[in-house]
């Protein structure tokens, strides 16, 4: 039977489904997709979890200030900042006299207004100096920006992006912050030479969003199981391509910004399923939440379970999922 | 036998070319930088249409990658850009010269009101400059951080900053 019949076949709502969705307010189709994953108990603390707006959260640039000394010069103009757990650049905004991306030190490159879920990635993909990086979505710039941080400017990154708006936007934040160590090109990254072989593949694939309903509430109406069936197809191909464009031995970090299995584990579980010389590794980051390896009376691969999630009401972040897999030397 | 289709031109890196060199050392000179040996793989990246080209210094391996596309968005360190023949100098290049400050460039040091005036392109007055020098050079702030170029211009017996490019440009234009 093919899994698509199963994991996309259309939803017969509970309930207790209808009446969540009613309350809270959002598209039937997303509230089904939470009890299935977390039961009801679950899904209700996740949909109250929601309504609390994300805070505004900023990485330190530490390749030009120190992160100690851009915590006292934004709270000596009266910013309020706290240290992320999860990230080790990240501080949370507590309190802003005015808009945190106005700031002098902003306009200096000394940080970059980010959502947690998308600077762990990056500590995830674990990039070096030296190394040759393929971003494959890259604009407008969060992760590339982070990969040349954390390389000290001393990788060779290749940022690509098919929307020339959004490169703009790259392009500032790379001259902003300082960096140098790239190539950005404007282009639909499934077509990419094969032949580049990158030590690490970062794909942060586009997604529904789904996971960024606490920064913006619209999102609750969306999520039709049509778009996630397209938007799923794409993330799909994408990733395979990442493992054309990973050397043996290398490291991809696949990530959405959605809550939905269908762009989280099930994309993993194809790869997996379609090659044998791929695999998951742990995250080596601490408190995250494991994959969902059973969906819709679907069993994953259990190495998906070695993927992690970020869920609002477990680690107060937006809703993410992120899976580091290495490719076998031959 | 005209053609039908106007062939696309995609934007792309070039090395300079040796009049766009001399624009640039032209430049350099009038700060007090002598090029001697030009920056990393100087290279110029023309947009089709465009009456100008970028010019950017693009690091040895990431130059490696530039053969296997047709088209280029941005790579390297971005210098500034060239136009009618003269060169209008970029955000990152004050920000690599800004050490050099008070050593082999003369460059413009602001006070607080100043260096938030020039962030607004404003014209920053005598009260707010603690360091002056006439004509294009580096602009920075009390702890020398770079804010972007301007101008030394004496306006009757004062002196002043004309902001040509400060760093409130990210915010303005974003990008």
């Amino acid at each position: 039977m093919n899994l698509d019949d199963v994991v996309f076949a259309g939803y017969e709502y509970s309930r207790e489904v209808l009446e969540l969705s009613e309350r809270f307010g959002y598209e039937p189709s997303i509230v089904y997709r939470y009890v299935e994953v977390l039961g009801l108990e679950g899904a209700w603390r996740l949909l109250e979890a929601n309504e609390t707006p994300l805070p505004e959260t900023i990485r330190c640039n530490d390749y030009l200030i120190d992160c100690g000394v851009l915590k006292d010069r934004l709270e000596g103009k009266g910013f309020k900042l706290e240290r992320l757990p999860l990230a080790p650049h990240g501080f949370k905004v507590l309190a802003q006299p005015f808009s945190i991306g106005a700031a002098h030190e902003y306009l200096m490159g000394y940080y970059y207004i980010q959502d947690p879920g998308s600077m762990l990635v990056v500590y995830i993909l674990d990039p070096g100096p030296g190394e040759f990086i393929i971003d494959m979505a890259a604009a407008p710039g969060g992760k590339a920006t982070q990969i040349l941080q954390l390389t000290r400017d001393k990788a060779r990154l290749l940022a690509v992006d098919v929307s020339g708006r959004r490169l703009k936007a790259l392009r500032s934040h790379m001259q902003r912050m300082g960096f140098t160590s790239y190539l950005a090109v404007k282009m639909d990254a499934r077509l990419l030479p094969d032949t580049l072989k990158a030590d690490r593949v970062l794909l942060d694939a586009p997604s529904s969003g789904e996971g960024i309903i606490r920064k913006d509430p619209g999102r609750k109406l969306k999520g039709k199981l049509e778009d996630l069936r397209m938007i799923h197809k794409l993330q799909v191909s994408l990733l395979e391509k990442a493992y054309n464009l990973v050397r043996d031995g290398g490291v991809i970090v696949y990530a959405a910004c959605s809550t939905a299995v269908e762009e989280g584990e099930y994309v993993i579980h194809k790869l997996l399923d379609s090659k044998s010389d791929v695999h998951v590794e742990g995250s080596r980051v601490e408190g995250l939440s494991p994959g969902v390896i059973a969906y819709r009376g679907v069993e994953f691969n259990q190495e998906v379970a070695g993927c992690s999630r970020l869920w609002p009401h477990i680690q107060g972040t937006e809703g993410f999922f992120t899976c580091r897999l290495v490719k076998s030397r031959k | 036998m005209q053609a039908s289709k106007k062939q696309k031109v995609n934007p792309r890196l070039r090395p300079l070319k040796p009049a766009e060199l001399r624009v640039i050392e032209r430049f350099m000179k009038k700060l007090g930088i002598n090029l001697g040996e030009p920056p990393e793989n100087l290279m110029a990246l023309e947009t089709p249409k465009a009456r100008y080209v970028d010019v950017f210094s693009v690091p040895e391996g990431v130059k490696e990658l530039l053969k296997h596309f047709q088209a280029h968005y941005s790579a390297g360190l971005y210098l500034g850009y060239i136009e009618k023949g003269r060169f209008k100098p970029g955000l990152p290049l004050a920000r690599k010269l800004a050490g050099n400050c008070g050593k082999t460039i003369k460059c413009i040091k602001l006070d607080e009101e100043g260096e938030k005036r020039f962030l607004y392109r404003r014209i920053v007055k005598q009260e707010n400059i603690i360091e002056w020098h006439e004509g294009v050079t580096v602009v920075v702030n009390r702890q020398g951080e770079p804010i972007g170029w301007g101008r030394g211009v004496v306006e009757g017996v004062a002196k002043t900053v004309k902001p040509l490019k400060d760093l409130g440009w990210y915010l303005r234009r974003g990008g």
